[in-house]
């Protein structure tokens, strides 16, 4: 028997500050929850964390849609793993 | 086994019975080339006029069925000369066949479809939460066009493909001063004295034999040039031992598509392990 209980996960997200707006617009349009817990400032990263709805397929479509955008950044910035200590000290 | 790689269709052998492309590099520009493409179609197609839609004018699904008669109703007494309702209050005569208010109108057919608007919109609600498509990244779309715009891909490929000594030298520095400068523009402040060593970095690359000996065709040539005089004009101007490193939102893209043209081609070296002074 089905219950109706929602199973909301918590699921974490690093944000670069180039894509906060366009991650922003999806999160507002598809009204899902969040909540901005920390702000990286020497990466210019926001760390979101998001509510999803296991039991809702759009909205694991949605994440699964945010954390394309985000891996498909990270390919065009980084490709690489990266040191933000830029003298390797 | 000779397989043919999917994005430059040279023959390669195969690691694995499932694979597409013959180098990380063209596996890599394949995805980029695929996402720009969807990208650019949903966005063309789909978000943009939705997102004009939600501004301006709203959509047959959200308009209400009575929705004439919500709108303002003033007597021309009360409406001002020259004002920007004068859709609400013009007549029906005035009105355009097939313009985005034909709501108003409401004819006999619309009225039949009223009782049934209801199951309608639920099987639309039903349809919109199978048929997810996805938003594209505006950010990610101004990135896929830059690159496509320059289309440095062939020129850098036959450049690099004949191992030009000056060409691998000068863009190995280069690729790295661009790591750099894009660490900088994402950190909080940076102490002056290190992007006067960048400057230096630059400096030594432009006058070494190297860059002198540079193929006409090397498409970063004047690039490097040009940021280098821009580097040392903010370092002449700042006042203080540090500050925050800011460049504008093109400019940025820009450096993101150049490290990543020439990270197909050069690895990325530490700052502190190469040598930018030439003997």
């Amino acid at each position: 028997m089905k219950t109706g209980i929602a199973r909301i996960t918590d699921e974490t997200i690093k944000v670069p500050q180039d894509m906060i707006l366009d991650i922003l617009s999806i999160l507002l349009k598809e009204q899902l929850t969040y909540e901005i817990t920390q702000v990286l400032e020497n990466h210019a990263m926001a760390v979101f964390v998001i509510g999803i709805d296991q039991g809702k397929p759009r909205q694991l479509k949605v994440f699964q849609n945010i954390q394309g955008l985000l891996n498909a950044y990270d390919d065009f910035r980084f490709s690489e793993d990266e040191i933000i200590d830029w003298r390797d000290k | 086994m000779e397989y043919l790689c999917s994005y430059c269709n040279k023959p390669f052998v195969p690691k694995r019975t499932d694979s597409m492309y013959c180098s990380h590099s063209c596996r890599q520009f394949a995805y980029v080339l695929r996402k720009s493409k969807e990208s650019v179609k949903d966005f063309s197609l789909e978000k943009v006029p939705n997102e004009i839609n939600d501004l301006s004018v709203r959509t047959e699904e959200e308009i209400p069925i009575n929705a004439e008669i919500n709108l303002p109703v003033r007597t021309e007494e009360e409406i001002p000369v020259n004002t920007g309702i004068e859709l609400a209050v013009r007549t029906e005569e005035e009105i355009p066949v097939n313009t985005e208010i034909q709501f108003a109108v409401r004819t006999d057919e619309q009225e039949q479809q009223k009782t049934m608007l209801p199951i309608a919109a639920e099987n639309k609600a039903e349809i919109n939460k199978e048929d997810y498509a996805d938003y594209p990244s505006r950010y990610l779309i101004q990135l896929n066009r830059l690159y496509e715009e320059r289309d440095l891909w062939h020129s850098l490929s036959k450049f690099f493909d004949s191992n030009d000594e000056a060409g691998l030298w000068v863009s190995e520095r280069y690729r790295c001063l661009i790591e750099v400068l894009l660490t900088f523009t994402e950190m909080k402040r940076i102490e002056l004295d290190d992007l006067k060593e960048v400057c230096n970095a630059f400096t030594d690359v432009i006058n070494s034999k190297h860059y002198k000996c540079l193929d006409p065709n090397y498409p970063y040539t004047d690039e490097i040039k040009s940021l280098r005089e821009q580097i040392k004009n903010i370092c002449i101007k700042t006042i203080g031992e540090h500050f925050k490193y800011r460049i504008s939102p093109e400019q940025k893209q820009g450096l993101i598509v150049t490290r990543f043209e020439l990270s197909q081609w050069v690895k990325k070296r530490k700052f502190s392990e190469l040598k930018f002074k030439e003997k």
